[in-house]
Parts: structure tokens; sequence; C-alpha cells
């Protein structure tokens, strides 16, 4: 006997052998994203109009870092001189759109920021997100080379985590710094609504170059008031240092800022912290487009810790 | 618009033309990269991923006319997927005991899982050893629900063409099946 005596057996066999559930739709969505901006990019590296053959946009980006690092690497040393001028303290703001703006000592090798993005899975270009002058244009394109110290690492990983909402609705508090940005479920936190904040205890002080947070990447939306401080007192009392607000409005008490409201993606947001120093790491949001509640996938805060102080007078020998 | 009208298209820049043809194929690439990673989603949308973003790279050099696109991009998830094997360490050692559990379960277990796991290891290994026009009329066909009609838009060919080579679709899997059932375990 066969094994297709029926007419409907062969059809029966492929669906059970070869059928399978659909892929989910934020990753259809994602990497129909991302194979736009593949095309595009080609187009662009094999316009005919150039004199020369065109560089591929990984030799661009690459030409355009090493560009930055000799640049960085001048102003550095004009900026930074050993008498004083070093790294900026009691910033109004230091964040604003990511640029290389470096903050190392004048020895220091610049390089760019290496930073392992997590699969795309929305387009960043959300249509349900009115315009609005304190709206960044959403720009899904790949993140310009960020220029930061040699040795530059994310202090924040693994470090513990508090938050002003001490029983996450979803998830745990220790998802924030655990490495995973996929936003899959079980992979962000969810904090309830209204202002809250989160807090990454650094464990020493530390120069912080660069502050990247994942908010939820798994939809087009916007996280209202978002405002990153630096301080050396876990309560935020002593000498908070703002590195990033766009609260246009000041709804959440932390003053006016003067940064753009953007659109969560895949890429995260890169705050330049300009080297700021300080111990404890604390991002404040309240609500979203979508929802009034708050998430965070990760938080990764590249940066080097401080060297120890010199001692004031060198030990006595034993005798 | 037929295969070879989309790929010239998006040769041309043509960006509503690659979301079609994307929409187009990634059930079949799905299908394939599932299949072959025992079900691990992870790992086949790592693989899917992978594959488009290299097809979008090297469409410039495809000739539109110079074959099926369903198995050039195949072709690809195929490497991509033993890419996948080799890194190795991508693939968690959980997911690796799945798909050797999958690929070597013994014909005597009764158990309904493995008897699951067996069919699907074996039609996919026929699905992935047809021509690549007898696998995809057979998967728009029977998993996709295309019409004749509309296959023979896709394929650029006529209603017949595509009859008689559902027919040899049909009569390979077949053959194929009864070999594989035939065969010592």
């Amino acid at each position: 006997m066969g094994a297709f005596e029926k007419p409907d057996d062969l059809a029966n066999v492929i669906q059970a052998g070869y059928g399978a559930p659909p892929p989910r739709e934020a990753f259809v969505r994602g990497l129909g994203e991302r194979m736009r901006v593949e095309l595009r990019a080609s187009q662009e590296a094999a316009a005919p109009a150039r004199p020369r053959r065109a560089l591929s946009v990984r030799w661009q980006w690459a030409l355009a870092a090493a560009a930055t690092v000799v640049l960085a690497a001048g102003i550095a040393a004009i900026a930074l001189r050993p008498d004083g001028g070093g790294t900026p303290q009691g910033l109004p703001s230091a964040g604003g759109p990511p640029g290389p703006e470096p903050s190392g000592t004048p020895e220091e090798k610049m390089v760019p920021l290496e930073i392992k993005l997590p699969r795309a899975l929305v387009d960043a270009t959300a249509k349900n997100i009115k315009p609005s002058p304190y709206l960044e244009k959403p720009d899904s394109r790949p993140r310009p080379p960020f220029i930061v110290p040699e040795g530059t690492v994310n202090l924040a990983l693994g470090k513990p985590v508090t938050a002003s909402d001490t029983e996450p609705i979803i998830g745990e508090l220790k998802l924030l710094t655990d490495g995973d940005k996929e936003g899959s479920d079980g992979s962000f936190v969810e904090f309830g609504p209204g202002k809250q904040w989160v807090q990454i205890d650094l464990k020493e002080p530390c120069a912080i170059y660069a502050i990247v947070v994942w908010h939820y990447h798994g939809e087009g939306r916007v996280y209202r008031d978002v405002v990153v401080q630096v301080a050396d007192d876990p309560d935020f009392i002593e000498n908070p240092k703002t590195v990033y607000n766009n609260d246009y409005d000041n709804s959440s008490g932390l003053g006016i800022g003067q940064d753009l409201e953007y659109v969560e993606n895949y890429q995260g947001r890169l705050i330049n912290a300009k080297g700021v120093q300080g111990r404890y790491v604390r991002l404040y949001s309240k609500g979203n487009t979508s929802n009034d509640q708050n998430h965070y996938i990760e938080v990764e805060v590249y940066g080097k810790p401080l060297a120890p102080a010199p001692a004031a007078a060198p030990a006595a020998a034993p005798k | 618009m037929s295969d070879a009208d989309l790929v010239r298209a998006i040769q041309a820049g043509d960006e509503t033309a690659l979301a079609a043809l994307y929409q187009r194929h990634l059930p079949s690439v799905w299908r394939f990269a599932f299949s072959r990673l025992a079900g691990n989603t992870a790992a086949a949308e790592d693989v899917v991923s992978e594959t488009f973003l290299a097809a979008v790279r090297q469409i410039g050099h495809l000739a539109p006319e110079g074959g099926s696109v369903a198995g050039w991009l195949i072709g690809i998830a195929r490497h991509k997927v033993q890419d996948l094997r080799r890194r190795g360490a991508r693939l968690s050692a959980a997911l690796t005991e799945k798909i050797t559990a999958a690929q070597a379960a013994p014909a005597d277990d009764p158990s309904a899982s493995l008897e699951t796991a067996e069919l699907r290891q074996r039609v996919g290994a026929i699905m992935d050893g047809l021509e690549d026009d007898e696998r995809a009329v057979l998967e728009w066909k029977y998993l996709d629900g295309l019409s004749v009609r509309e296959m023979a838009a896709r394929l650029g060919r006529t209603e017949k063409a595509v009859e008689a080579a559902l027919y040899r679709a049909r009569q390979s899997f077949r053959a194929a099946y009864e070999r594989a059932e035939r065969a010592p375990r």
C-alpha cells in the first residue's frame, strides 16, 4: 500500500512535515526595514556620478571613524590641558544628539565605541506619533561612530539596579544590566505609571563617556520626560549632574530640558556623557506614547573607573 | 508581476518591489530555516535575516531571467544554516541536542513527538532535495494556497507549464517519500 492513497494525503503530509508557525510580525517588519536601508546604501554606493568607484558604506564609516579619531585627539589635546581643563563637571545638560566629543586625557588614544546592537524589531518611523517641535525626526540609519578613550567598557554590565518602583509589573531589575537587548518577552522590565526612575550603582567612581538606553524597541514609541543624571551619592542630593533632559515643559520637576524627544528603535539612545564623573547613574521617564507605563530593556554605561588617588605621602619603609 | 520583473525593479532601486519580493518569498525561506533548525525560532530568525540582507547586497549581480529566485534565496539560506551550525557557539547545547535527537530519532520509539520529529525531518530533507521550482510550487499550492494562475504570474510562465511542474513535483515527492519509508532505519 502506498503512502498517498487519497487525494489529500500528499497535502496532509506536506502540511504536517513542512508547515511552520508564521514568523513574529515585529521581526518581519524590522527585517523589511533593514532591507530597505541596505538597498539604499547599495544604491548610493553604486551611484554612477562619482568620479571614482564608490566605497561601500562600511568603508565610508571606517574612514569617517579614522578621520574623527585624528580630529578628536587634536581637540582633546587642546581642550583638556593638564592645568585643569579636565573633565566637565556640573553640566546643565551634556546630552543632546550624540557626536564625537571626546573627554579623555591628551595621552589617551581615542577609538570608536563598539556597541553590539540587537536585532531590529520595528520601523522607527512609527505612524501613530504626531510631529512635534520637541520630537527628533526618526532616523533608522546606522548611528555614526562615537569616539571614546581606548579601554572604555560597559561599566553597568551585571551591576546592581534599584528603582522608584520596587515591585515591577513585569520582569526583574537585574534585566536592565544583563546584556540582553533583544526586546523579546522576558527581556524587559515594566514599571508602574507616571514618573519613575531606575538607578545603577557602578560600585566605584568612574568617568562616563556614553550612556545607551533601550526602553522598548518592539514598537515605535516615544518615552516622555527622559532625564538622565550622574551623581556621587545614591540619593542624588549632593551633586547630581544632568547629562540628558527632554522634559520640555518641566512636568517632571527636574528642570526644563534642552534635548529632544525621540522614537525608540533597536539602536537605543546614545547619550553623550562627555566624561562626567560619578558612581551612580539614574534614568527618569514618565510613561510613553502607547501607555502610561515605563519600560527598560537594557542600560549600558560606557566609561572607565577613575584611577585611585595617589597617597598623600609615601609610606614609611618598614624597619 | 513576475519575480524577474521584481528583480529588475529592485536593481533600479525600487523599494516597493523589494517589499513585494520579500513578502512573496519570506514564507518559503522561513519554513526552510525553521525546518532545518528543528523549529528553533531564534535561530531561524537569524538565518532568515542574514539570508535576505545578503540577497539585497547581491541582487545587483543577479540575472533576472537567470533562474529561480526562490531557489537562489533557498541556496543562500542553506549556506547561512551551515554557517550557523559551524559557528556552534550560537547554537546552545540544548538546541544541538534537539537537532541531533530529531535527526537520529530511534525507530522503535512509539512516542508521538518523536514520530512528528521524524516526519518533519523526512519531509524537510525531501523538500530540500527537490528541484527549486518543484519545491516552490508544492509550497505555494499546499502551504500558501496559491492558484495555478498566481503561481504562473510569479514564475513568468504559462498555467500549463505550472500544472506540468506541479505534476512532476508531486511525482518526485511521492517517490522520495516512499523511498525514505522503505529505507532501513
